[in-house]
């Protein structure tokens, strides 16, 4: 019992949470700052519990509760000042927010197909009513509608092939049933991926993701991005570490071409966007094509490459929504690339962080997204996905043009002309997530083992 | 023993063919050719000759008032959610209370947790007022 307990602690501790939360508004006059204490305190306790290191935990388990947890604190914090100011402050929101991390944290630590399902639409109900809680902002309500619907449609995908793969295997456990190996798993398995490829945004099923980042609140926005893509991600390192080598030799070629076309779709989309928001989306976009190039090399250190890379993208993408969120004024988001000129003088923390999160996000040193893109295309390479490595990086370089032409209005022209030109102030909480973000992608930069050494003690040295 | 009667079918299959992909192959194309003969005819052999009251959305031959899209009260969308809910728990505790002598204690403790947490959605949709039957307003 107590065993079950410390090992269900992060899950319990987020379910509560949510409760106590929901409660606590059920009380007469309780004061709306507490919802986001309650919230932070529910969302920190996973990280401590992954920090002191449970005896029985899986490995991916423990990471994610951790990884989660920071992103869950971190988008807490961001989201605190900026939904009171908005007016879309409440106690569902912040309800909303940690039963969604308890569905990312079953998704990711799945062993089995239901909870796999189970995990990613907890995960996804959450998120749908999350992104359309500004209720007075019309676009909002479209994003979460254009979420909901394919989202739905995916969902059903999903379902279909992990009944297919039971059908094939009769077998529920994830391993268990693609080891089985056989036509109907096969094609099972590629429903199950284009399931999770559509919340992953992989390319051809990648359409919803900038009208959803734009539309929905920056913070919000930056739980979507990391949160949900990381523990999608987690499920698709496990389906592709479990699948049968038959599995493999059909499905592979069209993971590759998946994979090169998120990257160029991602990359290149950017390219000729207005819209800050829109940018960081394909941005986003792009990345995931490189977690599933890792993914295909899953079994040659791809794994361990994509988890670095899946947290160092946590880091950037909160940083880069973060500051979005934090440089808006009171009525929408700051979105348009010219209304960023100059501010980098005005603002230079929060310009600064801005800025360091793109430089991370086009993978330039010394930020952690260099470590990461280093590491997937290394593993990609060993792996001998040579001509999809050579084509990742020509599109990572094109990704660069786009990260410097937002940090280029940030910094290169004098004249002022953002508007407006001062923002509601950052507070303590939202500041404090921003600079931590900022500092932690620089950290990974500059010291990833302290992060790699980690990864390969949990999960065996790899 | 007699001999068991070996299984028929009543009805002889109703495809000539082994059953396969051939024929719902076929099924698709006829499908495909005869939308695309009747959207291409559609468009080719029509006269177009608006007059006003053909451009009028039709109604069942009533004439339209107002604007098509104004903001519906859902205050009985709201009841049937939470119908939905509460319909659904209903279900899982009679299908617990079947298997009650197997499951025991520690299956009452379950079903305990079950129902204490949908009966604090209960009074949580009860305070914020998702049961009051207001138009106007809502939860």
């Amino acid at each position: 019992m107590t065993a079950q307990l410390v090992l269900y602690f992060p899950h319990l501790s987020l379910a509560l949470g949510g409760l106590v939360i929901l409660l606590a508004a059920c009380l007469r006059r309780t004061p709306a700052t507490l919802f986001p204490i309650l919230a932070g305190v529910f969302a920190a306790l996973p990280g401590l519990w992954s920090l002191a290191g449970p005896t029985g935990a899986s490995g991916i388990g423990c990471y994610y509760a951790g990884l989660l947890s920071v992103i869950t604190l971190a988008t807490v914090a961001l989201t605190a000042r900026y939904a009171a100011r908005r007016g879309f402050a409440g106690d569902a929101l912040y309800g909303l927010v940690l039963w969604s991390a308890l569905g990312m944290l079953l998704l990711a630590a799945s062993d089995d197909w239901l909870m796999l399902i189970v995990g990613l639409e907890l995960a996804s109900l959450c998120l749908y009513a999350v992104v359309a809680s500004r209720l007075s902002d019309p676009l909002g309500t479209e994003a979460a509608l254009k979420y909901f619907l394919p989202g739905a449609m995916s969902l059903a995908v999903l379902v279909f092939g992990a009944a297919l793969v039971y059908a094939g295997s009769g077998s529920l456990i994830i391993a268990d049933s693609l080891a089985a190996g056989g036509p109907i798993v096969s094609a099972g398995l590629a429903l199950a991926l284009i399931g999770i490829g559509f919340k992953l945004s992989l390319a051809p099923v990648h359409l919803w993701t900038p009208d959803v980042y734009q539309g929905a609140p920056a913070p919000i926005a930056a739980f979507l991005s990391t949160g949900s893509k990381a523990a999608t991600a987690a499920a698709l390192l496990h389906l592709c570490a479990e699948a049968s080598p038959e599995a493999r030799e059909l499905l592979w070629p069209a993971l590759a071409g998946v994979a090169g076309l998120t990257m160029a779709a991602g990359n290149i989309g950017a390219l000729c966007q207005k819209s800050v928001k829109r940018i960081l989306a394909y941005s986003s976009i792009a990345q995931m094509g490189y977690i599933a190039m890792a993914a295909m090399a899953v079994n040659d250190g791809g794994g361990e490459a994509a988890l670095f890379y899946l947290a160092a993208f946590a880091l950037m993408d909160l940083g880069a929504f973060g500051a979005v969120g934090l440089l808006s004024g009171e009525i929408g988001d700051r979105d348009d690339v010219t209304a960023y000129q100059g501010l980098g003088y005005v603002h230079p923390w929060r310009a600064g962080a801005l800025a360091i999160s793109l430089l991370s996000l086009a993978g330039l040193p010394p930020t952690a997204g260099f470590i990461g893109k280093f590491l997937v295309f290394g593993a990609a390479l060993r792996a001998g996905y040579v001509g999809l490595a050579a084509f990742g990086i020509v599109t990572a370089v094109i990704g660069i043009f786009y990260a410097l032409r937002v940090v280029a209005a940030l910094y290169m022209q004098s004249g002022v002309e953002a508007h407006p030109a001062i923002p509601a102030p950052a507070g303590p909480a939202g500041g404090l997530a921003l600079g931590v973000m900022a500092a932690g992608v620089l950290a990974l930069g500059l010291f990833p083992q302290s992060l790699l050494g980690a990864i390969a003690a949990l999960f065996g040295g790899g | 023993m007699p001999p068991t009667a070996e299984f028929t079918p009543l009805l002889a299959p109703f495809s000539p063919w082994e059953p396969g992909a051939l024929p719902l192959v076929v099924f698709g194309a006829i499908v495909l050719v005869v939308m695309a003969v009747i959207l291409f005819l559609s468009g080719f052999l029509v006269r177009r000759r608006p007059t006003p009251s053909k451009q009028q959305p039709y109604e069942c031959g009533i004439r339209p008032t107002g604007p098509a899209r104004f903001r519906y009260p859902v205050p009985f969308f709201l009841m049937a959610v939470f119908f939905l809910l509460f319909d659904v728990e209903t279900a899982y505790i009679i299908s617990y209370a079947v298997a009650w002598p197997e499951l025991g204690l520690p299956g009452y403790l379950r079903l305990a947790v079950f129902v204490i947490v949908l009966g604090l959605g209960l009074v949580y949709a009860w305070r914020k007022g998702g049961l009051d039957w207001d138009e106007e307003e809502g939860l």
